[in-house]
């Protein structure tokens, strides 16, 4: 009998082994699209992880592998929490490629762990700079103003709104203010068929953070005191849809991408969508979009409006063998003539003045006009190397306010963000 | 003989003794080079990660200090403060409460299963094989199908209460904080039901018929065999499955990530994921390994516990 028992148990155990093993091997694939033959310069390694955005990557990489023998990029995609995971694992062991992607919030921290290089001799009299926004370009410094990456494209949030729902609730116009949004929301709700007014995510990880954000400034507070009144208010304001059933409770477990699914399928008269969206409705998604759509700004209250910068940085990580080329790559790609051809083909944002203006894309293309100019209100995250931290008390205090566990300000007091950003303040843009 | 030879002639016997006394260090040394191997392998795969993460549970890296190098020695500073940290508490308690009902639920219908198929009938043996596939699976497909499964609006279990009339409005599975634990111990029963049946059989499978058949002869009733005959005859079987049961469930990690990411509101946030989050999320690397060594001084004792059945048994 005990023989029996060892045997099944050795089989289940290295049945379990070797389960364990195959789910490690499936981290990462080397995208097989063109990057130029190699050009006999070093190979250094990208890390990225685009998806509708990777051909459009990899075109750019192949010009510059053409032009120049120095080094050889090879662009690998990995998923963005593997990518996380990758870097937090790399400060210690050195594992790092020569190029890594990275969302800007994370920055910070990353600069802290010593996962990128400083670069700024290789950039700092580079005269293209002026040309780059103070606020993505504050998230590649530290607080020294030490540089280590470049940014590469910018985002932020709007609202998107079904005008086939609007319309047939006898609605003309979307919300331009936050009265107007709760109105909006009670006419277009619709229990009986499971459709509500508003989905965005309140899901427990940057995301979260980053969709309620615009909600913190809008109402006049800042992540410095989440739980003033004007904190409270922004705070009473969501849970006060959920309460009141104008805004699915599941908003907690969505990311913006299941906020966004939700949307697509008619279960939400608008969304709080990112500009990046706008690529999947017009690529992926084009045959669902079968109702009228319009973006409009983040709505206003008393007078006030506020959007959230979000987009993705590049740097040179630590360990390379090549930074001083890696840095000359990472001027070429943020060039204003490069910026510009890829954020208009990857539906994003420049994060250039100049870039802006060498293309009417972002001007002509009203949806993207809306994001575009949303940006002169838009907020950073941070930089700070503890954003993680002051994140995760952000998005605890919105569910435990969006799931009825506690009364909003008792949420927000409970938010402890003041002791982190006592040790160190937020760098000032 | 040997003791008179001895004593007799002292030179001679000195010499004996050395003799064998080399001959039992050579054996010895023998012995350490066979066990180097696996002891080496343990020392280097085990015992550096091991030590590395109790040294680290007593520093205080974190994002801060960790590229700097001015990280120090704060004693029990760390467990201190997890101790004191609310989430954490509720982090252990959600671990033990996962770990029981697991064990609980998992163990006696497990039991039921693998008495049942042990009944000679058509298909017993298919239908254990295909009970089997729930264990085979690997459990990230498993904790993704049980996301959706749960999910309040597009759910099939919502749906399928809905339809047989049990409920009237969607149960809010995922989205409070007693629902979502029923669910992730659910989910995480129909993986560990199979495996408890599994190591059970093979226990049924070892008492001999011929015990069952003299006792029905003494005109023993179904219960008494199964109380007199089955269970002592199971019992290290019984015993093996639930301490395997308790370490495989105390450390879950990967259901609890993709199902719940621990939440909502840390309510199934276990030791495992909650280390995760510390270590990978907020780089609290010191605070992330203090909270893997509780998991790890928990299981220790149970490994204990385990290790004194074995040796009994095999005594």
């Amino acid at each position: 009998m005990q023989k029996h028992m060892r045997r099944n148990l050795a089989m289940i155990l290295s049945g379990a082994m070797a389960m364990s093993m195959m789910a490690g091997f499936a981290a990462s694939a080397e995208d097989g699209s063109d990057i130029g033959e190699p050009n006999g310069g070093a190979e250094v390694t990208l890390w990225h992880y685009f998806e509708h955005e990777a051909t459009a990557l990899n075109q750019m990489v192949k010009q510059y592998n053409e032009s120049q023998s120095d080094i050889y990029i090879v662009p690998t995609f990995v998923s963005r929490d593997e990518l996380m995971k990758q870097y937090t694992i790399g400060a210690v062991s050195g594992e790092l490629p020569d190029i890594g992607m990275v969302d800007s919030p994370d920055m910070a921290s990353y600069i802290s762990l010593g996962v990128f290089e400083d670069i700024t001799e290789y950039v700092q009299d580079w005269e293209d700079l002026a040309q780059f926004y103070p606020g993505p370009m504050a998230s590649v410094k530290d607080a020294d103003g030490k540089i280590y990456g470049l940014p590469n494209n910018s985002n932020c949030l709007a609202l998107l709104c079904n005008m086939d729902i609007l319309n047939a609730a006898g609605v003309e116009n979307p919300p331009t203010t936050w009265e107007e949004l709760r109105e909006v929301c009670e006419k277009t709700t619709d229990p009986d068929n499971g459709v509500y007014g508003l989905a965005m995510s309140a899901i427990s990880n940057e995301e979260g953070t980053f969709q309620y954000i615009p909600w913190l400034y809008g109402a006049g507070a800042d992540v410095t005191d989440v739980d003033s009144e004007a904190g409270v208010e922004a705070l009473t304001y969501l849970s006060g849809l959920v309460k009141d059933g104008l805004m699915s409770k599941e908003v907690v477990n969505w990311g913006q991408g299941d906020a966004y699914n939700a949307f697509l399928a008619g279960k939400a008269a608008i969304l709080e969508s990112g500009t990046w969206q706008i690529a999947t409705l017009d690529g992926q998604d084009a045959d669902k979009v079968t109702f009228n759509y319009k973006y409009v700004p983040m709505p206003a209250k008393d007078g006030k409006q506020a959007t959230v910068i979000g987009g993705e940085n590049f740097g040179v990580c630590a360990g390379s063998e090549h930074v001083a080329e890696c840095a000359e790559f990472l001027k070429s790609m943020m060039s204003a003539q490069n910026n510009a051809d890829w954020c208009e083909i990857a539906g994003k944002l420049p994060i250039r003045g100049d870039a802006v203006n060498l293309k009417d894309f972002w001007t002509a293309d009203e949806r993207y006009k809306v994001f575009n100019d949303s940006m002169d209100f838009a907020v950073a995250r941070g930089p700070h190397e503890s954003w993680p931290t002051i994140s995760e008390a952000i998005y605890t205090a919105e569910q435990s306010a969006i799931l009825g566990e506690k009364e909003p300000a008792d949420a927000l007091a409970a938010a402890v963000i003041d002791p982190i950003l006592a040790e160190t303040p937020i760098a000032a843009q | 003989m040997l003791c008179a030879a001895v004593s007799v002639l002292p030179w001679k016997g000195c010499e004996i003794v050395r003799a064998r006394s080399t001959i039992a260090a050579k054996r010895r040394r023998e012995g350490y080079t066979f066990i180097l191997p696996g002891f080496a392998y343990m020392l280097i795969i085990l015992g550096y990660p091991l030590i590395y993460n109790i040294i680290l549970s007593f520093k205080n890296v974190n994002v801060k200090t960790f590229a700097s190098g001015t990280s120090v020695f704060v004693g029990f500073q760390n467990y201190i403060e997890l101790f004191q940290n609310e989430t954490f508490r509720l982090v252990l308690k959600n671990t033990f409460v996962f770990t029981i009902f697991c064990l609980l639920f998992q163990f006696t219908i497990g039991f039921i299963f693998a008495l049942f198929f042990s009944q000679k009938f058509t298909l017993a043996g298919p239908i254990r094989g295909m009970v089997l596939v729930g264990y085979m699976m690997p459990m990230s497909v498993t904790a993704l199908l049980g996301k959706n499964m749960f999910d309040v609006s597009s759910g099939v279990i919502n749906d399928l209460l809905m339809k047989l009339h049990l409920i009237n409005a969607p149960v809010e599975w995922l989205l409070g904080g007693g629902t979502a634990m029923a669910a992730v111990i659910a989910v995480n029963c129909w993986v560990g039901i199979p495996f408890n049946m599994l190591l059970l059989t093979s226990g049924l499978t070892g008492i001999s018929q011929e015990l069952y058949e003299s006792a029905s002869v003494d005109g023993a009733t179904w219960g008494q065999r199964f109380r007199y005959i089955t269970l002592p005859l199971m019992k290290p079987a019984i015993m093996s499955v639930l301490m395997l049961g308790f370490i495989y469930t105390f450390k879950a990690f990967d259901l609890m990530f993709i199902m719940t990411s621990g939440g909502p509101l840390n309510a199934t946030d276990v030791l495992g994921t909650y280390s995760y989050t510390l270590s990978f999320k907020q780089y609290e690397f010191s605070r992330g390994s203090a909270t893997a060594m509780v998991l790890f001084c928990c299981l220790f004792v149970i490994g204990l516990f385990y290790l004194r059945l074995i040796s009994k048994e095999e005594e």
